[in-house]
């Protein structure tokens, strides 16, 4: 086990660095400049170059980029051009409604998907099988942002019963948050829930179809029990796996979704300052969101390792 | 007429206060020239309370007008710093920090006298060195500045509390130029601190209503109320007269996009809301919470010609382009609802002493036959028009794309290169960069103050007959002189063809109904107003 | 490492050969609801200049948002233009965005799949290289991509290509790694066949079935992914009518035109729909595993 972390760790670190690489070309690449974008549109060009300067947007860029990585390495990932402050507080800042975003969708994806995952499993060829799936599989195909604005016609500009768009935080009282992230969270959550009632029907057939149900079914045990004791086990692994997916994938439709319900979190964040080339804050956003990505990742092979030995051998 | 529109197509409840500016068109404005608008002698004002206010993004440059054109720091400024003189409803300067002013017959001297009881926030009073130094700043930097003080001889302060300024040219129109936000006045340290730069935040110090407290970027610009603050005693009228900040204080939020400055305003979050999309205004009427305010006059929009490098240098090219597409159908490509636009040859609105039906002939008519013909006279050879786009305002692409359109239905080939309005502000400041641009500018604002005089503002028009008609509209004092000038002026613009002019717009704003007091002018302000509960 | 929907499809996937198409396929009613919708599809793309009905790009300020069922069978957007005719035009951008990056995926992707699974040198670096690019969520890649390169309709084939090329890589590799070990081809390595004859006689044909599925998810995943840039303003250019810009455009206008958003909402449902259920059959149809489910 020992062994297995020790090299999980250590790959990380090649990915984190061509992340990091990439980020960083990527910005330098994109056309536009940061300075006009500090400065406004009417500041004189010896005020641009001065400040072009104080950045080292002059400097040779392979001098940037060992200066941006090492300050990186050490935590620090400058300030944000507009914002005036630093970029990890300014991503702490909007951390919230990201988090309470994407922990709501997984509620959403986990009551609606499992239950609707084991009960089709049970019925396998029934019409409550067939009927679950075909709706699954519409919810797949269904872009999120659709979802959003049908969801946003009906309950908000037809019914008036929540928010169109915005965000209320916490401080603000737990409903009156709530209020504005249900809507978002059942867009996001929705497609997750129809992926995950798919992955858990599937995982439930191959448990229920093994020798060990088989045995437990011959040995009389209440069909419920095989179904919530033994199949349910088994199948822990790979749903750990869907989590994880499942983890991932929100947060890559946090962007749209908070776009779509202009919340002020990471995504819109990162939106925003693509559009304004503020260089600093889309390098820092990009790099921590793959990080956290990648230690997601790293987390849910470790679990699957803890849980079943054999993982621990094979790689990728 | 416009106001009679309005009034069909906006149904007013009787418990609804009226918005529009009550003008009864060019004649009637001057008359309500001196006459106090809206209803706030009768009502009583609340005390207290932070009014949340939704703008259409960061201010550029915080609330130094002086430092950038921007329409959004232009407002901000205006509850921070004061100016000499303020427009009234009818956009007639008034005296503001001035007691008084004497202008020589020839309009070559002026003398301010500056109100004595004046403090700067700092606490300092304000003194005819800090006018001096403010102005010089403004003379500067600043577009309109320049154009004053290119034809100015001296300023000085004769004593404490007097300004004299000598032209070498007739200049009668100072005091309109002093009356716009950017000639604001700062203490004579900070103007020359800043000097060139912007001034940094914790320098912005006026002897307005409001003083400034805090700026987060993206989050906030607070202002608090000024208590010293020295009001006139005359009545209040647009933006002239007594003003008495009642709020405790103002929260600036930066809201970029329009639907979430509405649904903000519906949900309590703004009091009062900056630019919404038109599309909504029923939505607003609806709400019983909310006003849905129009402003009028406010901007109207136009093409611009690079007139400097490349296609458009040729007269004949500019002609064929407006022939090309209808102007009052681009007008409502850009803002849908007609009820918010108006289809008008004039440069200035209808509401304002300036209107011209100059024009009136060449305005919205399409020849595609004739443009063809006009392209072909001008040498055309399937060269790309390069049109520089922002989706930063809707307006801005969604007229681009319909004038592209037209233009390539006589066979112009039209690259749109979008990006953001920043960007483009760069950019149409480079001849070699682009073809044509399409901005606003103010409908209530004196023609000569317009920038696309300026010869080194995008564009680039260059033209002896303008100058020398703009020189002429500087020096004017007699209304009705300067009305013949300006139809002159007006009919150059459709001859020569720097932009092409395609239609007036008015704003919609929202405000709900717990603000108390507010007057509806096309820049908005803060004091004289209140909030309920 | 990082993942997204379609590896959760692929992992449940075992490589295997085509067998008894034709009698497995009638058995198989997703597939063939999902090739008819798709097919229904191809045809709008392909006789859209019969089908339409105006000018799709043709703005007529006058005549903005009107409802459907009038002069314009599913309406007007604001700017004029007719919505039924955009919907047709869109098809073609869609199709041809989500053809284009599953050939260049399988191509690209296929090859350092075999490559990377064939010769263990060159496995870890590459391996590595993709596993950076799926360390960005899809989205915010294909964003990156268009903001360097610009809005045009091949930098969009190109940013989706670039997303989902990883993970076409991964399917392969495991295909060739699990085969490589598996004894056929080691006896065919003893029996002196040559590098070469054994990636393309005993390899390739293995990869087939699991590359044609992957090919179909990620065909679904660009049509998606075409729409979600163009709804975030940083896909195609404006001038092309695009499912993705439409929904865009039809969200100041919900109140009054609902239409606006629900048209292009649909097509573009209906289409991810049918390729999913394509996806499912094929996958179900070439896996005997999954088959007896």
């Amino acid at each position: 086990m020992a062994g297995f972390l020790v090299r999980r760790f250590v790959a990380i670190i090649p990915v984190m660095l061509l992340v990091a690489t990439a980020v960083f070309l990527l910005l330098k690449l994109t056309p536009g400049d940061p300075v006009g974008v500090i400065l406004g549109p009417d500041a004189t060009e010896e005020r641009r170059q001065a400040l072009r300067d104080d950045l080292g947007l002059n400097d040779p860029l392979p001098e940037q980029y060992l200066r941006w990585l090492g300050d990186a390495v050490r935590g620090d990932l400058g300030d944000s051009l507009f914002l005036n402050e630093p970029v990890l507080s300014a991503l702490a800042d909007r951390a919230e409604p990201t988090l309470l975003l994407t922990l709501l969708s997984t509620l959403v994806a986990l009551s609606i998907g499992l239950p609707a995952g084991i009960i089709a499993a049970q019925n396998r060829g029934k019409w409550l099988d067939m009927g679950t799936m075909a709706i699954a599989i519409v919810g797949i195909s269904m872009p999120t942002f659709w979802l959003g604005l049908i969801l946003i016609l009906v309950f908000s500009v037809q019914l008036r019963w929540l928010p169109v768009a915005g965000y209320a935080p916490l401080s603000d009282g737990l409903w009156e948050s709530l209020r504005y992230l249900i809507l978002p969270s059942v867009t996001l959550g929705v497609a997750q829930a129809a992926l995950l009632a798919r992955m858990t029907r599937s995982m439930m057939l191959e448990v229920l179809g093994a020798e060990y149900v088989l045995v437990a079914r011959a040995k009389g045990l209440a069909e419920r029990r095989v179904v919530y004791l033994h199949a349910l086990k088994n199948a822990i692994i790979p749903l750990i796996n869907v989590a994880g997916l499942i983890f991932a994938a929100l947060l890559g439709g946090a962007v749209v979704t908070e776009q779509i319900f202009n919340i002020p979190g990471i995504g819109r964040l990162l939106i925003q300052a693509v559009g304004r080339r503020d260089v600093t804050l889309v390098q820092g956003s990009v790099l921590v969101i793959a990080a956290i990505y990648v230690l997601v990742n790293l987390l849910v092979d470790i679990i699957s390792a803890g849980l079943d030995p054999r993982l621990r051998k094979t790689e990728g | 007429m416009t106001s009679r529109k309005l009034g069909e197509a906006i149904p007013m409840r009787s418990n609804r206060r009226e918005f529009t500016l009550g003008m009864a068109g060019a004649a009637g404005a001057l008359a309500l020239g001196s006459q106090p608008t809206s209803a706030q002698d009768e009502v009583e004002i609340p005390e207290g309370g932070t009014l949340q206010v939704a703008i259409i993004g960061e201010p550029p440059a915080v609330a130094d007008a002086v430092f950038t054109t921007a329409t959004v720091t232009n407002n901000v400024s205006q509850q921070i710093f004061e100016t000499l003189f303020a427009f009234d409803s009818s956009f007639t300067p008034q005296p503001m920090l001035i007691e008084d002013y004497e202008g020589s017959e020839d309009g070559l001297e002026f003398t301010f006298k500056l109100r004595t009881d004046v403090p700067f926030h700092n606490g300092d009073p304000m003194t005819a060195e800090d006018v001096v130094a403010s102005l010089n700043r403004w003379g500067e930097i600043n577009g309109r500045g320049k154009l004053i003080y290119g034809r100015m001889d001296s300023i000085e302060a004769t004593d404490a509390s007097t300004v004299k300024m000598v032209f070498n040219q007739p200049s009668g129109v100072l005091p309109s130029f002093l009356a716009r936000s950017e000639a604001m006045i700062t203490p004579a340290s900070v103007a020359e601190a800043a000097g060139t730069d912007q001034i940094p935040e914790d320098q912005l110090i006026g002897t307005g209503p409001f003083k400034f407290i805090e700026h987060q970027v993206d989050r906030y610009l607070r202002l608090g109320r000024f208590d010293d603050y020295a009001a006139r005693n005359d009545p209040p009228n647009g933006l002239a007269g007594k003003r008495i900040p009642y709020l405790d204080g103002i929260d600036f939020v930066p809201v970029p996009d329009e639907s979430v400055r509405a649904n903000g305003l519906i949900t309590g979050e703004y009091h009062f809301s900056d630019v919404l999309p038109s599309d909504l205004h029923e939505m607003l009427e609806m709400d019983p919470a909310v006003d849905p305010i129009i402003v009028q006059p406010y901007y109207w929009y136009s093409p611009h010609f690079n007139k400097a490098q490349g296609l458009f240098t040729n007269p004949a090219l500019r002609q064929a382009v407006q022939l090309c597409f209808s102007e009052s159908e681009a007008m409502l490509a850009g803002f849908g609802q007609e009820e918010f636009v108006r289809f008008d040859p004039s440069v200035c609105g209808e509401e304002t002493p300036w209107y011209s039906t100059a024009g009136a002939d060449v305005y919205d008519r399409v020849d595609l036959e004739q443009a063809r013909a006009l392209l072909k006279e001008g040498g055309y050879n399937g060269e790309t028009v390069r049109w520089l786009a922002t989706r930063e305002y809707p307006y801005n692409f969604l007229m681009a794309d319909f004038t592209r359109q037209g233009m390539e239905a006589i066979g112009m080939k039209v690259e749109l290169i979008v990006s953001d309005w920043a960007t483009l502000v760069q950019n149409r400041a480079k001849p070699d960069a682009y073809e044509i641009f399409l901005t606003g500018h103010s409908q209530y604002s004196h023609p000569a103050t317009q920038p696309f005089n300026d010869p080194a503002w995008p564009g680039f028009w260059e033209s002896e007959a303008k100058d020398t008609l703009v020189n002429e509209m500087v020096a004017e004092t007699d209304l009705e002189k300067l009305k013949s000038i300006i139809d002159e002026y007006t009919a150059l613009i459709w001859d020569e063809m720097p932009f092409v002019k395609c239609g007036d717009n008015f704003v919609l704003r929202g405000i709900r109904q717990e603000v108390v007091g507010y007057n509806n002018m096309p820049d908005w302000f803060f004091w004289n107003l209140g909030l309920n509960g | 490492m990082a993942t997204t929907v379609n590896d959760v499809r692929a992992a449940t996937w075992t490589p295997s050969r085509f067998r008894r198409m034709g009698t497995v396929f009638g058995r198989h009613r997703s597939m063939v609801i999902g090739g008819v919708l798709l097919s229904l599809i191809v045809l709008m793309a392909l006789l859209a200049p019969w089908l339409m009905t105006h000018d799709p790009t043709f703005q007529e300020p006058r005549e903005r948002l009107i409802a459907p069922f009038g002069d314009y069978l599913l309406g007007t957007d604001a700017q004029g233009r007719d919505i039924y005719s955009r919907v047709v035009k869109g098809a073609q951008l869609s199709l041809l965005v989500g053809v284009c990056v599953s050939i260049a995926t399988s191509l690209v992707g296929g090859f350092i799949g075999l490559l990377t699974g064939f010769v263990p040198r060159i496995d870890a670096p590459i391996m590595r290289v993709m596993d950076g690019l799926m360390a960005f969520p899809g989205i915010v890649l294909a964003i990156g991509i268009m903001a360097v390169r610009g809005a045009a309709i091949s930098n969009v084939i190109l940013a989706l290509t670039v997303v989902s090329t990883p993970r076409m890589a991964r399917v392969v590799r495991s295909v060739v790694l699990s085969l490589a070990r598996s004894q056929f081809v080691e006896a065919a390595e003893s029996s002196g066949c040559s590098m070469w004859r054994v990636l393309r006689v005993h390899l390739l044909p293995n990869c087939m079935s699991p590359l044609i599925v992957q090919a179909s998810f990620v065909f679904a995943e660009a049509v998606l992914g075409e729409a979600t840039l163009s709804f975030l303003g940083a896909g195609a250019p404006p001038s092309v009518p695009s499912w993705g810009g439409m929904l865009s455009e039809s969200r100041l206008y919900l109140s009054q035109a609902a239409w606006t958003m629900i048209v292009p909402g649909a097509a573009l449902t209906v289409t991810v729909f049918a390729l999913n259920l394509l996806g499912d059959g094929l996958r179900d149809m070439l896996d005997p595993k999954l088959r007896h489910r």
